[in-house]
């Protein structure tokens, strides 16, 4: 996408556009990771922010996505941090069911809420964005067996979570 | 395609689909909106008066300096200023994501570039151990080749099953965490734990049940008896120490591990291997390396430069060879002749930055330097004597420990995640 847009990240106008080509998925993935809305979109705005004031440091602009993604993901992990310190707890907060079949979803929704926002952030790429393990790793700047490693662990906690997929020995 | 991937899917799907382009569109909008604000007489306004602010702290600075120097004069002449420490010719070997993962990028710290990569994990007499599985983890290949050249020593070894995150061990042997997938479409993996290989024999020589904290790689004593693990992606990480003699499970520690940043945690050995320090992100936290009992925890941020912690006699002296390691991007390095201890804090503005400790007596802080920058990873020059981070933009920063100034910088040209190695230039 990055590439289409020719964009020279240094020029505000064109910057402006890349970061609006990007905003909704990023939010998304702001939303996913936080998993509450209001909150996506306090880290989202801080993240294209900082994007903004910092585009000057985006040496290669076709690494735009992983650039922007890597700060809206420290956004999200410190807005988390924030409200931590506040003692407000996240996991209070009521969300409207994500599927029209309520019953399937309230399960996962509360596995996926146990989750951390890191294991989150890599669910939310290969399941939503189907992105290969090396693509995400190249997104969230970890090393591939770290991505890995964090998909693993989410699965099993997600099984675990769940009803009717737990498994016996260390199966995921 | 299991059920459980699916409804994955479908779930991520219906909370995605909630958000318009229209809702992504108006937080842009106020986003760069947001530093525009401000009108712009307030901003000079704001501009005239932290420059008269500033004028009048140079000119107290002034005269509060000329008296001092006024009293130094008359006690006579103080202690001579220590020279900068130098940079030493030496290679930093950088992670690189776009790389294999058996592959580190060299850079030169006497002509600033990065170098063709080389081979990570080093063997003795200039060899290289290289770990590779196929594509859905049907079988794994291990080989030995030289260093340089990249050929075969000996004839590789062709695996069923996954190994791989080698740990090198004194010896000919190397740690290796085995799973097995089962199903590559429905990502179902089963942990069989770890495995000793003997490299030079091309045989597994033991087979160890996985950790309970889950195997992400780890850490190993300087005489390969004690295996230290910490998984720093469960809401609950747990430090295990395994006895890799007896296969048994020493300690089993739950830490608080701080959920923030990107790259947290971190373990280190002592010098004398007595000691095993743990980055927690937001403190740094000593443990008996041997039995895993809990030493004193010093917190970075309530911490000022001079603030000491008494430690139980098993914690003291550092004086051997130095170890670090785990995930090595690589939030602690510690000196390799046992002065200092320095911890990335992790991603937050109370946190980043570079923790510097001194151990020499009583572990105490005594630097907090780059504070309000992201590091990724840090390493002690072979000699002690300076310390390099890489910085969130891949560009390559020596300090001086002891004083925690920044002695050179360097702009590399690449996206770096962390600091493999230092070896001799």
């Amino acid at each position: 996408m990055d590439e289409e847009l020719g964009a020279r990240a240094s020029n505000p106008a064109d910057f402006e556009r890349l970061l609006r080509a990007n905003a909704r998925s990023m939010l998304r993935f702001a939303d996913f990771v936080l998993h509450d809305r209001s909150a996506a979109e306090d880290a989202a705005q801080e993240a294209f922010m900082i994007a903004y004031q910092r585009r000057g440091t985006l040496r290669d602009e076709t690494a735009f996505t992983a650039w922007l993604r890597t700060i809206v993901l420290r956004e999200c992990l410190r807005w988390r941090r924030r409200r931590f310190l506040q003692v407000l707890r996240l996991t209070d907060r009521v969300v409207a069911p994500a599927s029209s079949d309520p019953a399937v979803q309230v399960d996962l929704e509360r596995a996926v809420r146990r989750l951390s926002p890191a294991l989150r952030a890599v669910v939310y790429l290969h399941y939503y964005e189907d992105q290969t393990l090396t693509r995400l790793a190249a997104e969230l700047s970890i090393p591939e067996s770290t991505a890995k490693t964090r998909l693993y662990e989410a699965l099993r906690r997600l099984e675990r979570a769940l009803p009717g997929y737990a498994q016996s020995g260390e199966q995921t | 395609m299991s059920e459980l991937n699916e409804r994955l899917r479908r779930y991520a799907d219906a909370r995605a689909g909630r958000i318009s382009d229209g809702d992504a569109d108006s937080l842009i909008t106020r986003a760069l909106a947001k530093p525009a604000r401000r009108p712009g007489w307030t901003r000079h306004g704001l501009n005239a008066g932290l420059a008269l602010g500033i004028a009048i702290l140079l000119i107290v600075g002034g005269v509060v300096l000329k008296l001092q120097l006024r009293g130094q004069t008359a006690q006579g002449p103080g202690p001579t200023p220590r020279p900068p420490a130098a940079v030493p010719h030496e290679i930093v070997n950088l992670d690189d994501p776009s790389q294999d993962p058996s592959l580190e990028s060299p850079f030169d710290l006497k002509t600033g570039k990065v170098l063709t990569p080389v081979q990570r994990w080093v063997l003795p007499q200039s060899r290289a151990l290289i770990v590779y599985s196929t594509t859905g983890c049907v079988s794994s290949t291990i080989r030995v080749v030289d260093r340089l050249t990249g050929r075969n020593t000996q004839p590789g070894v062709t695996l069923p099953d996954c190994y791989d995150t080698p740990i090198l061990l004194p010896g000919t042997a190397v740690l290796l965490s085995h799973s097995r997938v089962i199903s590559a479409q429905q990502n179902q993996v089963q942990d069989l734990g770890e495995v000793l290989y003997d490299w030079s024999t091309a045989r597994i020589v033991k087979s160890y049940a996985p950790p309970s904290a889950g195997f992400t790689g780890g850490l190993v004593s300087t005489d390969g008896t004690r295996l230290y693990t910490l998984n720093p992606y469960v809401d609950s990480p747990v430090l295990d120490i395994m006895d890799l003699v007896s296969g048994t499970h020493v300690a089993h520690v739950p830490v608080n591990l701080m959920q923030v940043g990107l790259n947290p945690g971190g373990l280190g050995l002592s010098t004398d291997g007595r000691t095993l320090f743990v980055n927690l992100g937001d403190q740094l936290a000593t443990f008996d390396a041997r039995t895993g009992g809990v030493g004193p925890v010093l917190p970075f941020k309530d911490l000022k430069p001079g603030s000491t912690s008494a430690l139980p006699a098993w914690l003291v002296p550092i004086d051997a060879d130095a170890k670090q390691g785990f995930e090595p991007n690589h939030g602690i390095a510690i000196d390799p002749k046992g002065r200092w201890v320095v911890a990335l804090g992790a991603d937050d503005r109370t946190t980043e930055g570079i923790w510097i400790f001194s151990a020499s007596g009583s572990l105490h802080l005594v630097q907090h330097v780059g504070g309000g920058a992201g590091f990724r990873g840090i390493a002690f020059s072979l000699d002690g004597g300076v310390l390099y981070a890489l910085d969130a933009s891949s560009n390559l920063d020596v300090f001086d420990p002891r004083t925690g100034r920044q002695i050179k910088h360097y702009n590399t040209t690449g996206n770096f995640l962390g600091i493999g190695g230092v070896e001799p230039g």
